[in-house]
């Protein structure tokens, strides 16, 4: 479910790199302080977004300071000190992995669900801090994933509908991010696509498994695909594409309407190059590319 | 009013053809056009008349500074402006069918809309009312649902351009992955990825000349 949102490394400018690479080493540091060092492993990509968005529309300005990383600490590197928007953005990331582990616990597969209760057990305390902090997000979480259990008990065949929990609940936390009335449609709009977009890069990425094992997938209900049928995969691929890029386009057109203080280029090559690459990536085009020329 | 050089992303050294390219850019990219029927065309609009104002005021400064106009003045001021309407729901809305449902969604009310249009009965479902049914799902975010009935109603109304728009926005976004109207803010004027990439290239292989 995590890391499909990510700059494209090589066209970020070596200043831009850094900056990326800076909130990075912050929101771990952040994760840190907020719920102590386990908590630094659930880090990923995505919360990276995450920051960068709210600090990107937040007020003040986010210090970025040298530092060394515990992983490595004979190379000196910058790192984003403590500002509100990055602990706001760790407290959000605990919240959506909690509820990935909680939800996983009822997924088939024992291996799966003794991962989960174990993960559960040591995510829970964190749990509880970032929901007391973050009540609305947690409950707007909490609905969602009633929702998408019942989407998926009902096998709902409709890719919007099936997309829509991840979606709103995504939107809402967005929306929280400014005060400014305008500002705050632009980051539910932007939110809501982004949320679809995670959601069904990841169906697109489980595309195989769930078909072979009949889990729920709503690319396999829209195209009506059986197992077994190579063809009807690759059309289902190329259907999945175009809704992704479809969502990414509108990502980008939202976006375009955000006033952003900084990390302007950062988000930018996020949207308009790096979520498409993660699409791209998956659907295995880049092999072929290299292949061809 | 903020500095209009800043609006327009250029310098104030900045070169009248550079100002006419960043101006043409920013048009191309808040053009009515790309945010018709998005329930955020208001701010789009905003964004257009603040980028036409600081172009206007661009080339007034210029124009009384140097006292030669060379072929620039008011070329472009004001030459997307007017082109916002509320988005899709007022263009027809006096020949439409289904005005009362066009004002509903004008105005934000979309979940009221919608129940009208599901009144509607099946016999009397043509073109626009598919369009204005992909037009809600559209501004849900269900995009895929609002490609689907956007296609019914140009089926319906093959001539019709305000369908016609509507369904070709999302299809160019569905086989390209970026928002029509381009997305310039990576190379400046002239400067494409491609010429990025080559020029890096370029770069790479002077630098191994020299180790």
């Amino acid at each position: 479910m995590f890391g499909y949102i990510r700059p494209v490394q090589p066209q970020l400018r070596v200043c831009e790199l850094e900056a990326y690479r800076a909130v990075y080493c912050g929101l771990c540091r952040q994760l840190g302080r907020s719920f102590g060092p386990l908590a630094r492993l659930t880090l990923n990509y995505d919360f990276t977004f995450l920051s960068l968005v709210a600090m990107a529309v937040g007020e003040g300005d986010p210090s970025i300071n040298p530092g060394r990383c515990m992983l490595n600490p004979l190379k000196k590197t910058l790192i984003c000190g403590e500002n509100p928007q990055l602990a706001a953005a760790a407290d959000l990331a605990v919240l959506v992995l909690a509820h990935k582990v909680k939800d996983d616990r009822q997924d088939e597969g024992l291996v799966k669900r003794a991962g989960a209760a174990a993960g559960w057990l040591a995510l829970s305390r964190a749990y509880g801090q970032a929901a007391g902090r973050q009540p609305q997000a947690a409950a707007v979480l909490e609905e969602a994933m009633e929702e998408q259990a019942a989407l998926e008990k009902a096998g709902c065949p409709s890719v919007d509908q099936a997309a829509e929990p991840t979606a709103r609940s995504l939107g809402a936390m967005f929306e929280t991010l400014s005060q400014d009335e305008g500002q705050r449609r632009v980051l539910a709009r932007l939110g809501y696509l982004v949320g679809r977009y995670v959601y069904l890069i990841d169906a697109l990425d489980d595309l195989e498994e769930d078909l072979e094992r009949g889990g729920y997938n709503p690319f396999v209900l829209r195209d009506r695909l059986e197992p077994g049928d190579r063809e009807g995969i690759a059309r289902v691929r190329q259907g999945a594409r175009g809704t992704l890029y479809l969502t990414i386009g509108e990502a980008g057109k939202t976006y375009n309407l955000l006033q952003v203080r900084r990390f302007g280029p950062i988000l930018e090559n996020i949207l308009f190059m790096g979520l498409k690459a993660s699409v791209d990536q998956l659907l295995d085009w880049k092999c072929k590319e290299v292949a061809t020329q | 009013m903020k500095d209009p050089y800043e609006i327009l992303g250029v310098s104030p050294n900045a070169s009248d053809d550079e100002i006419k390219t960043a101006y043409r850019n920013l048009a191309r990219k808040y053009h009515p056009d790309t945010y018709a029927g998005n329930p955020l065309s208001d701010l789009a609009e905003e964004k257009m008349q603040e980028i036409n104002a600081a172009y206007d005021e661009i080339q007034r400064q210029r124009r009384s500074g140097q006292r030669q106009s060379s072929g620039y003045g008011g070329g472009y001021s004001g030459g997307y402006s007017g082109g916002y309407g509320g988005g899709y729901s007022q263009q027809s809305a006096g020949s439409s069918r289904f005005a009362d449902i066009r004002r509903l969604i004008n105005g934000g009310r979309i979940s009221e809309a919608e129940e009208l249009l599901d009144g509607v009965p099946s016999s009397q479902r043509d073109g626009e009312w598919s369009f204005l049914k992909g037009y809600i799902c559209y501004s849900r975010g269900w995009l895929d649902q609002a490609v689907s009935y956007f296609q019914t109603a140009c089926q319906q109304d093959p001539g019709n351009p305000e369908y016609r728009n509507a369904l070709n926005q999302l299809m160019w976004q569905q086989q390209t992955g970026f928002p029509r109207g381009g997305y310039q803010t990576m190379g400046g004027a002239g400067c494409s990825m491609c010429d990025l990439c080559a020029t890096l290239w370029c770069a790479d292989c002077l630098c191994s000349f020299c180790h």
